[in-house]
């Protein structure tokens, strides 16, 4: 049987946290949290999740510069990035383009949608 | 059974005291304390368990073996949901040491017990919470994405499709529709995988029709049927009883037609925050709507106005009256040879009929001069592309035919106006229009000058092939020119 996927959240609003939290325990995945881009590095550094959803706006390291940090780990270990941002403009949209397995969600988000990406991610890494 | 989190500080108990705590659920122990069994004791505990689980109350029992049982079902909303068992194994007990009364077990264990229920009932309350939120969440990202949609000016078919998809996803249903009588472009309808329904346009006409014929009074502008099985009316619409709503879009007391939801799922019902949902989407649909007619009105006046610019430019210009509609002839011959799509034919068709249009700012005493025009007055005439597609750059429906407007005096070797651009560089329609303006400007009477012959103008066209004129476009006119009578019909507009 495959391992269950671990999915890492990182928000400084505790509210989202503990909603996504819920949400993607509910759908079969174990979850680690961070409160600030600093906190959720460390952890991509050392617990290696299979995903990672990331808040943009955040003290401490915030969500693009996040994915610079961990964009070269991705090419020996590719995981998924979900980026949570309020709207998207063109500028935001090219760096996102620039990063590998990174997409954005709008906010507010749809918990089911994020779901639905997950699935739809681990459905085509897995060989 | 939920976890109680308390199996460790029960397994603690277990260690300082001579009693035993276990948790046990219908089909075995969930919180084990000390499976260390030296007095066989725990084979009697299935059976405590199923006995507690019967009686749903306080339980004491001695086993043969001496030993001291005691039980307390667990409930959770109402029903049980465990038993906590608790035992001493009298072999164990040591001298001076004396059973622990009833009485203080039971207290006891109904304390723990309590602490448990209690527990539980937060989880679910907790749960209850998350769901909630989740679903706010949901419904928020669709209620943001129908604002977004609100703000353009114009609604698409595309748009309700999107629209109709993320409310079927949103609150689960397997058919959502929008239909609307006067406007087929927003009559859309998305199902769900698991829905059969051969006819869908025709199924969601019928639903439509028996809401019209229930006879009922839809003062609120909205009407759910729970379970269609309990209506003589909706119970023959399909084999499989279903529930459904239908929340009319209106905006000012103008009816444009149905929001519907749809669901084969009969273990729910339609929630009040669904129908809320959707009533406050079809308002909004209703305001988009009323807004895009608004909008293409004002197109539509704006097209207007400038169809009266061109008539007074050609009033202004008194010797090339029609000139504006002869070219716009010519070009549409030479689109229709060159095969360009219908949306693009149309762009093309209101370039060649504004070509001309920024020559409203020139003044008549240049138009009209009957000599030659000297170096300034040249230069303002110059300007007339320029002027044209700024006089029509507000039309937002214009838009793509600014370029034709724009560029129809740039040449192909480069050396026309305003940009000096080249060859392909120029936009085609820009180009076409070009071979057509020239054609009628040399076959036209001028101010300064009696128009020339078709044959001539033919000519001269063949001459500038290359240079002024695309050479290709120049092909594509001859063949035209051959074989249709150009002349004739512009004869006849003249």
């Amino acid at each position: 049987m495959d391992k269950k996927k671990t999915i890492l959240i990182i928000d400084d609003d505790v509210h989202i946290r503990r909603i996504l939290e819920i949400k993607i325990k509910h759908n079969g995945y174990d979850t680690l949290t961070a409160k600030n881009g600093k906190q959720g590095l460390e952890i991509i550094q050392n617990q290696k999740p299979d995903a990672v959803i990331s808040d943009l706006n955040m003290p401490r390291l915030d969500g693009k510069e996040l994915c610079l940090l961990t964009n070269p780990i991705k090419k020996d270990r590719p995981f998924l990035t979900i980026i949570i941002t309020a709207r998207i403009n063109p500028f935001e949209q090219k760096w996102i383009d620039e990063m590998q397995d990174t997409m954005f969600m709008e906010k507010p988000f749809s918990p089911s949608k994020i779901i639905d990406s997950l699935a739809k991610y681990f459905e085509n890494v897995t060989p | 059974m939920k976890s109680t989190g308390f199996e460790e500080i029960l397994s603690g108990f277990s260690k300082i005291s001579p009693l035993k705590f276990e948790i046990w659920n219908e089909k075995g122990v969930v919180g084990s304390c000390d499976l260390e069994d030296p007095y066989k004791v725990r084979q009697f505990l299935p059976g405590m368990a199923a006995r507690v689980y019967a009686i749903e109350d306080f339980l004491h029992e001695k086993n043969p073996k001496a030993s001291e049982l005691f039980g307390l079902p667990l409930f959770n909303e109402d029903s049980v949901a465990g038993v906590l068992l608790a035992y001493f194994d009298s072999s164990h007990s040591t001298a001076g040491k004396d059973f622990p009364d009833t009485k203080d077990v039971k207290v006891l264990l109904t304390k723990i017990a309590g602490l448990i229920e209690e527990r539980w009932e937060m989880q679910n309350e907790s749960d209850t919470l998350i769901t909630e939120l989740d679903k706010s969440y949901e419904s928020l990202h669709l209620y943001s994405n129908v604002a977004t949609q609100i703000k353009t000016l114009n609604f698409s078919s595309q748009m309700i499709l999107h629209l109709l998809n993320e409310i079927k996803d949103n609150i689960r249903m397997d058919m959502v529709f929008s239909i609307m009588p006067d406007r087929p472009d927003y009559s859309e309808i998305v199902c769900g995988e698991e829905i059969n329904i051969k006819d869908e346009s025709g199924f969601v006409a019928s639903l439509i029709k028996s809401v019209e014929n229930s006879n009922k009074e839809l003062d609120e502008g909205y009407f759910i049927v729970n379970n269609s099985a309990d209506s003589k009316l909706f119970s023959k619409l399909h084999k499989d009883p279903f529930r459904f709503l239908a929340v009319k879009i209106v905006h000012n007391e103008n009816f444009f037609g149905w929001l519907g939801i749809f669901s084969l799922n009969m273990d729910d019902i339609i929630k009040r925050s669904e129908l809320r949902l959707l009533v406050s989407i079809a308002e909004q649909i209703g305001v988009v709507i009323a807004n895009t007619d608004l909008y293409h009105n004002l197109e539509d006046f704006g097209i207007n106005i400038v169809k009266s610019l061109i008539v007074t430019i050609e009033a202004k210009d008194v010797y090339t009256g029609g000139h504006s509609e002869r070219v716009h002839h010519i070009t549409m011959l030479l689109a229709k040879e060159l095969g360009i799509n219908e949306k693009d034919t149309k762009i093309l068709n209101w370039s060649a009929l504004l070509h001309d249009v920024g020559k409203i700012g020139i003044p008549e005493s240049i138009l009209n001069k009957p000599s030659r025009l000297d170096d300034k007055e040249y230069k303002a005439i110059k300007k007339h592309p320029l002027k044209g597609a700024e006089i029509i750059s507000p039309l937002e429906y214009l838009s793509e035919s600014i370029p034709g407007v724009l560029h129809h005096h740039e040449a192909y070797d480069g050396t026309g106006y305003p940009s000096r651009i080249k060859g392909e560089q120029i936009p085609l329609f820009a180009r076409i229009i070009s071979v057509a303006d020239t054609f009628d400007a040399i076959t036209s009477d001028r101010a300064y000058r009696k128009g020339a012959s078709f044959e001539k103008g033919y000519a001269i066209i063949n001459e500038v092939a290359g240079t002024q004129l695309d050479p290709d476009l120049v092909q594509i006119f001859n063949g035209i020119y051959k074989k249709s009578k150009i002349w004739q019909i512009q004869r006849q507009i003249i």
